[in-house]
């Protein structure tokens, strides 16, 4: 009788607790099933993305050349490998701004931003780009309440709003956890601190779900046009209400087949052809 | 506190007439009193009639109903406090807030006589009471003091210097006089006001062609408003004494001093008018209202300088217009200076009936280009209202010579302490690097990989709460914590045993081995089995389950361990082998089998 044999002899002293064999045993097929796929579609996405950062340094190298023309079809070959890096969207409206499609550099400022709401050159960018919109349409006042949500609502991304709900998730639960094994005084801090950390989990929440609807809807719409019509109802027998230009941003209220219903900041609002706009 | 104060607050005390007091009879007002602090006063004193309400909430109360006021000079105000207190009574704790509303009217008789004041009524609410009346005795005296006003303009510009004169002549029986301290309340919305004179002395002076010694407070007036302007009537307080009464001296009066004692009284200054015009349209570029005569000098702390290095330009600026007006004068272009901000100093002195103030300012600049640089046209505009236009006091030109400076010195800084001009914007540069793009929009929601994650928390939980409770059993249930290490400590024996046959001590192997087999199934059936003999203990495996084969295995694994223990027997490495394999088999056949 070999070691080996008497080590397989031993090991069945120590083996699992036969109330957890049939879970190991479907942990073992579910990542043996999903291994595969996972690794299918990473691989896919990966040379996509490999292809997409190719094009990329092109874009950039053409834009450092001043050919903004190439350098804006780079891009666009960058975006169509599936990328949608925020980097992406800001470099190719660079390259827009710089071939005076003023529309069409807004929306992907706007695209950027939405990836990336805290990033200084996207918002000074795109700041400087509406500064060249003919339209120049009043933001309604907000109270000091108001904008300090908002400003916590707009300083973190969908991406990172999701690990930051994990993260408050997971903590509240491991602090949980960690009160089993801790004296009274202990168990009862970790309770407070998982608690505290579980109502943060609640308020923030809201912000995350409005966050990443957003993010899964176009919520705006950006003129492309150098002129965009609005009507009192979705068709051009409505009384036309006025006239918007390039780069005027809307907010989407509904769709009715080719035209959407949008308002502007200050409450007016109408119906225009979506296919004269861009939509973030 | 002297005995005659003493006397003189008991008295006052007994004065005090407490006209009614109301028990609790509202939710708001608890009780309202009035109290009139003297009932004998002479002409011109003062005394207090005090109105007090206590509530239970904090209430904006109004004012109660007091009649019979005509004959007095009247003046009202009004406070509030609070109180709280706590109560413990069989460990019950309670807690009662009261809050007290002061209404005082301070009356000053005009002529003598006795007077009844009142009815005095308080209604609030629900709550409505008379409070009663009291009478007051008033004896008619002289004067102590008697006051003179005048104006040295009564027609000036807005903003323009006058002199208010208040005269204050007293009598021999005055003991003392207080200023006038109201003088904001009464004059400062409509004037700016500065006293001229800093010590008030009393001097002679011939007033109804008759000597007396007086007190002339100066005051300069700034009319702050234009139009037509009235000056109110200033209250002059004094202290004198009252007339003794003999008949109503009592026998500490008559012991420790004569029967007068001292009273406050207030007479009111002769209200004056005058009339302020406006400032006519077109002031001057950094006209601050400054309506006076003014005069400007500057100089500079050398006539030479070294490009670089710093010269001191003070600008001193001195004039008879409100003071606050005064402010930094009208620069020359100082292109090719830096220029710091200047050092202030003020001040202002009386020069015959009228106060003036100098400001001056200390420049600290340094050249950064040599050659010769004029400083011409340091000013300050002004309106004279002797001439009634805008006028401007400036300085002459002054010349300062800047020598070559030292390379490196300050000069050569002044750019970097000049705001950056832009000149144009634009958009900032595209984001370059050697990074690789990444799929921003792909959020970690739309990956199985994060929903496992995510039942990691969970799992943990659980995990933890388990582990506690295993814990928890293995220390309150002996037969489980011995069956849980039951493994431990036969792979701990069996690991001795087989030291033991390593090192071909067949001795110490059997006896490891003989532990090993009595004290597996012990531990798992929580039963000893070291005291049983050969029969019981396999009789008592047979009755938990073990079959018939592994019993017999049993027994002659644990008869060869006691021959080789007891009897003397000394078998091979071979056997040893042998027998430590069959005692692996057999524990694990008992394993299952007593599972």
């Amino acid at each position: 009788m070999n070691r080996t044999n008497r080590t397989n002899r031993l090991s069945r002293h120590l083996r699992i607790h036969p109330r957890f064999r049939l879970l190991a045993f479907l942990l073992a097929v579910l990542c043996a099933a999903v291994s595969p796929a996972v690794a299918a579609a990473t691989t896919s996405r990966s040379m996509g993305l490999d292809a997409a950062t190719g094009a990329f340094r092109e874009g950039n190298a053409a834009y450092e050349r001043s050919d903004f023309a190439a350098a804006e079809g780079a891009y666009a070959r960058a975006e169509a490998q599936g990328a949608t890096d925020a980097r992406l969207y800001y470099n190719r409206a660079n390259a827009l701004f710089r071939l005076n499609r003023l529309g069409p550099a807004i929306l992907y400022y706007e695209k950027a931003r939405k990836l990336s709401p805290t990033d200084a050159d996207i918002l000074h960018n795109l700041n400087f780009a509406r500064a060249r919109v003919a339209d120049k349409v009043p933001e309604p006042p907000a109270n000091l309440f108001t904008q300090a949500l908002w400003s916590l609502h707009t300083a973190y991304s969908p991406r990172a709003g999701i690990w930051i709900a994990y993260g408050l998730f997971a903590g509240a639960l491991l602090l949980f956890a960690l009160g089993f094994f801790l004296s009274p005084l202990g168990r009862a801090l970790s309770v407070i601190a998982a608690g505290l950390l579980l109502a943060a989990l609640l308020l923030f929440s809201p912000s995350l779900l409005y966050k990443l609807r957003q993010q899964n809807t176009a919520v705006r719409a950006v003129v492309l046009q150098p002129v965009a019509e609005l009507y009192s109802g979705p068709g051009e027998s409505y009384e036309l209400l006025f006239r918007a230009h390039e780069g005027t941003v809307f907010t989407i209220v509904s769709r009715e087949g080719v035209w959407l219903a949008v308002k502007l900041p200050d409450g007016r609002g109408g119906y225009v052809r979506a296919s004269q706009t861009g939509e973030v | 506190m002297t005995p005659r104060n003493f006397i003189r607050h008991i008295r006052h005390a007994a004065f005090a007439l407490i006209v009614w007091t109301a028990g609790s009879s509202h939710a708001a007002v608890l009780s309202a009193e009035a109290s009139l602090s003297a009932n004998q006063v002479v002409t011109g004193e003062a005394f207090q009639l005090v109105v007090r309400v206590s509530a239970d909430q904090k209430e904006n109360l109004p004012w109660p109903t007091v009649e019979g006021l005509e004959p007095f000079s009247v003046t009202k105000n009004s406070g509030t406090s609070t109180s709280s207190q706590t109560t413990i009574i069989n460990g019950t704790v309670s807690r009662s807030e009261n809050h007290f509303t002061e209404f005082v009217y301070t009356l000053t008789a005009r002529e003598g006589g006795s007077y009844t004041i009142g009815p005095i009524r308080f209604a609030f609410k629900g709550f409505d009471r008379d409070l009663g009346r009291a009478s007051i005795s008033v004896t008619k005296t002289e004067a102590g003091v008697s006051t003179r006003t005048s104006l040295s303009k009564s027609k000036v510009y807005a903003g323009e210097q006058v002199l208010y004169t208040l005269r204050i002549i007293p009598r021999a029986e005055v003991q003392s006089i207080d200023f006038p301290q109201e003088m904001q309340k009464r004059i400062g919305e409509k004037f700016f006001f500065q006293q001229v004179d800093h010590q008030i002395v009393q001097r002679p002076a011939k007033v109804d062609g008759r000597e007396f010694r007086v007190f002339d407070i100066r005051i300069a007036l700034f009319p702050l408003l234009s139009g037509p302007l009235a000056l109110d009537g200033i209250p002059v307080e004094y202290r004198q004494m009252r007339p003794s009464n003999a008949q109503g001296q009592s026998m500490f009066d008559a012991f420790f001093g004569n029967g007068g004692s001292l009273i406050t009284q207030t007479t009111i200054a002769a209200p004056l008018r005058m009339r302020a015009e406006p400032l006519p349209p077109g002031a001057p570029d950094g006209f601050t209202g400054s309506v006076g005569t003014y005069s400007l000098s500057a100089a500079l702390s050398s006539p030479t300088v070294a490009a670089g290095e710093p010269v001191t330009l003070t600008v001193i600026i001195r004039g008879n217009g409100l003071p606050k007006s005064v402010t930094k004068p009208v620069m020359p272009d100082l292109a090719h200076f830096e220029v710091y901000d200047p050092e202030e100093t003020a001040s202002t002195e009386p020069i015959g009936t009228e106060l003036w103030t100098t400001r001056t300012f200390k420049y600290v600049l340094i050249p950064g280009r040599e050659g010769t640089q004029i400083l011409d046209g340091i000013s300050f505009p002004y309106f004279d209202p002797r001439r009634g236009v805008y006028a401007r006091a400036q300085s002459p030109a002054l010349t300062l010579r800047v020598t070559p400076g030292k390379p490196g010195a300050a000069g050569a800084l002044l750019g970097a302490q000049r705001e950056i001009t832009e000149v144009g914007s634009d958009i900032r540069h595209i984001k370059v690097g050697n990074y690789r793009l990444r799929n921003d929009a792909d959020l970690p929601t739309r990956h199985a990989g994060f929903f496992l994650l995510l039942l990691l928390p969970p799992l943990a939980l659980a995990g933890a709460w388990w582990l506690r409770r295993h814990q928890e059993r293995l220390r309150s249930d002996s037969a489980f914590s011995r069956r849980t290490r039951a493994a431990a400590e036969l792979k701990r024996r069996l690991k001795s045993a087989r030291q033991a046959l390593e090192s071909n001590q067949s001795r110490d192997f059997y006896r490891a081995l003989s532990e090993a087999v009595t004290a597996f199934p012990s531990d798992k059936l929580n039963r000893e089995f070291r005291g049983l003999t050969l029969p019981e203990a396999a009789a008592m495996l047979s009755a938990r389950g073990a079959s018939s084969e592994t019993v017999s295995a049993y027994d002659t694994l644990l008869q060869r361990c006691d021959y080789v223990l007891f009897a003397g027997m000394a078998p091979t490495s071979d056997e040893m082998r042998r027998d430590i394999e069959t005692a692996e088999s057999l524990l694990a056949r008992l394993d299952k089998e007593l599972a």
